[in-house]
């Protein structure tokens, strides 16, 4: 089976820092397998590492020992391949909002001399209107073409382009905010979309627009959703498959365990559906029920074979293993 | 008391005439009080009183006096204000140009890449805490006493503090800015100039600005030791004839230089409104 994210082993893991001091051990052993178009959220208590598995897969940070792959390539830097949002800082604040969506194309097709060079020269044609000798400028052409994108998929995103267009991101709600940083990400049509605490700092009204929004766009683009998170109900109402990180876990003879691991990692039934009105199903209240009373406490260490078991494949490799 | 114990409040908001009113008083304050000492100092003169020369404290038409005597062409048909003011000018815009093209690349790159770091830092750390007039007398002696040894010492003066000043700026974009442009395919070289120089711009401006001051004093420290024309050269001449009304005149110029330099800097600065936001 083709993976479009696939991590084998990789365990992240901190020198101390100080005479005497012990080193730390934040991911144990992680191996976590994504195929392409599933919605995959991870949840874990703070400090956990699951922000830490998010920076393997974009490539800002690389594990002490064990790979990752994306797209079948091994990891060594940040790419276009991947798109990210973050909670805070996803916008540039010195470009407007349809700026900040074009950025991507423009700098994607253009090089930096050219744009330095014809951004003076585009800007005084602007002014004067010279259409005609516009268009026999490249970088003009391709800003032309990134605008009209960036306009489209603002509409697409609810922003109101005509309206807001030429705001900068500090005139906007946190919610449009987050609305131009996916509506950037999406512009580049990245295989992967990665979100790390993306709806945060919102309103709980604002964040429930956002998860039908994601949703909605999830489905539309057909892109890969690696979705980062603390806030349980958030994770199993979005994503397809859920992955639980804990540091506090115990092994096969009762042991505590050092760094994270995959505590559970299961399909969400219903994890199709929009997020609004996924709320009431009887799925979503046993799962949440059940991972609050478990992955999610801090004070008991929870046996990670137990939990190994509810990933639905493990549970049907156990059922051979048994047959056989 | 109402009045007093509402100007000890953090929340007060003051009517536009009442802050422009105190904005001009310590102005208006000081020119009362020289003009007051300028006319004691005369009038114990008058009276045989023991005190100082009158010619110390000239009165503001004698100031005046100075201003037009400055602006009449000579017999060569130059006016004296204008030679200084577009030497002094010419020095200083040059030596500030130069800072600030030079010190903007090497701070960015100084400050986002590692190997430009561990290169530049403690160079432009060190040439910090140089005293630039300390080394007057040896950029005299390489480059003569003409412009380039006056432009050398206001390159020296500002350019490795504002080194290290846009260096520091560039290291407050946060990582993830760096990142999301990566995402959007941006590269190194991109990073620097599309991503994190727009957005430091206008923190850059203010570091000029700050800048100002220092490099005006070093261009009038060097006029004073060797020029035949600008601000410095000019008061340092003519203290030797003790014409105070012309060093006075000077100092008000070159304060209303600074001044509108400092606004002009200013204005630019906050055309950036989503600077600081």
């Amino acid at each position: 089976m083709k993976y479009i994210i696939d991590t084998q082993h990789c365990t992240v893991s901190y020198p101390a820092s100080n005479k005497g001091g012990t080193s730390s051990t934040v991911l144990n052993d992680i191996s976590l397998q994504v195929q392409p178009g599933e919605f995959i959220t991870v949840v874990g208590t703070s400090g956990c590492g699951k922000s830490t598995i998010l920076r393997l897969v974009l490539g800002s940070q690389f594990p002490t020992t064990g790979v990752v792959t994306v797209n079948d390539k091994s990891v060594t830097r940040v790419t276009r391949d991947t798109g990210i949002v973050y909670q805070n800082y996803s916008l540039f604040p010195h470009l407007t909002m349809l700026e900040n969506i074009a950025a991507g194309p423009i700098l994607e097709g253009t090089g930096l001399l050219e744009r330095l060079l014809c951004k003076p020269i585009v800007a005084v044609l602007d002014l004067l209107k010279a259409n005609a000798l516009l268009k026999r400028i490249r970088y003009s052409r391709i800003r032309d073409n990134a605008r009209a994108q960036a306009r489209e998929l603002a509409k697409r995103c609810g922003l109101e382009p005509e309206k807001n267009g030429n705001k900068y991101p500090f005139e906007l709600s946190g919610g449009m905010r987050q609305r131009v940083a996916i509506a950037q990400s999406l512009a580049m049509k990245p295989s992967i979309l990665l979100m790390d605490e993306a709806f945060s700092g919102l309103d709980v009204h604002c964040k429930q627009e956002m998860r039908d929004f994601i949703h909605e766009q999830w489905k539309e683009n057909k892109t890969t959703v690696f979705f980062v998170t603390h806030d349980l109900d958030e994770a199993v109402m979005l994503g397809t498959r859920l992955i639980c990180l804990s540091q506090h876990w115990t092994d096969e003879e009762g042991k505590p365990g050092v760094g994270a691991k995959i505590v559970i990692d299961r399909k969400v039934a219903g994890g199709d559906e929009l997020p609004s009105k996924f709320v009431d199903s009887e799925e979503f209240t046993q799962l949440v029920e059940r991972i609050s009373a478990t992955a999610m406490q801090k004070t008991n260490p929870i046996s990670i074979t137990a939990f190994e078991l509810t990933h639905p494949d493990a549970c049907k490799a156990k059922e051979q293993l048994n047959a056989s | 008391m109402l009045a007093i114990s509402r100007a000890f409040r953090t929340d007060t908001k003051l009517p536009t005439w009442l802050r422009v009113a105190l904005n001009l008083a310590p102005f208006i304050l000081i020119a009362i009080s020289y003009v007051a000492f300028a006319i004691l100092i005369r009038y114990q003169d008058a009276h045989g009183i023991p005190t100082a020369n009158p010619r110390c404290v000239p009165l503001p038409g004698d100031i005046w006096q100075a201003f037009l005597n400055s602006i009449t062409p000579n017999s060569g048909g130059q006016i004296m204000l204008l030679d200084d003011l577009s030497a002094t000018g010419q020095r200083f815009g040059i030596g500030l140009f130069i800072s600030a093209l030079l010190g903007g690349p090497l701070g960015i790159y100084i400050g986002l890449f590692p190997t430009f770091t561990a290169f530049g830092k403690p160079i432009g750390d060190w040439l910090s805490k140089i005293q630039p007039l300390l080394l007057l007398p040896i950029l005299f002696i390489f480059f003569g006493i003409g412009e380039e040894s006056k432009i050398a010492l206001i390159v020296l003066g500002v350019l490795p503090g504002y080194i290290l000043e846009v260096a520091r700026m560039t290291k407050q974009i946060r990582v993830e800015q760096i990142h999301k442009a990566q995402t959007l395919g941006a590269s190194e070289s991109e990073i620097a100039w599309s991503i994190v120089f727009p957005q430091i711009f206008p923190s850059m401006l203010a570091s000029i600005r700050a800048n100002l001051s220092i490099a005006f004093g070093l261009v009038i420290a060097a006029e004073s030791n060797a020029a035949s024309a600008g601000l410095g050269y000019r008061i340092f001449l003519v203290r030797r004839f003790m014409d105070m009304s012309t060093i006075l005149e000077y100092v008000m110029l070159a304060m209303l230089i600074m001044f509108a330099a400092d606004l002009l800097f200013q204005t630019w600065e906050h055309r950036y409104r989503w600077n600081n936001k």
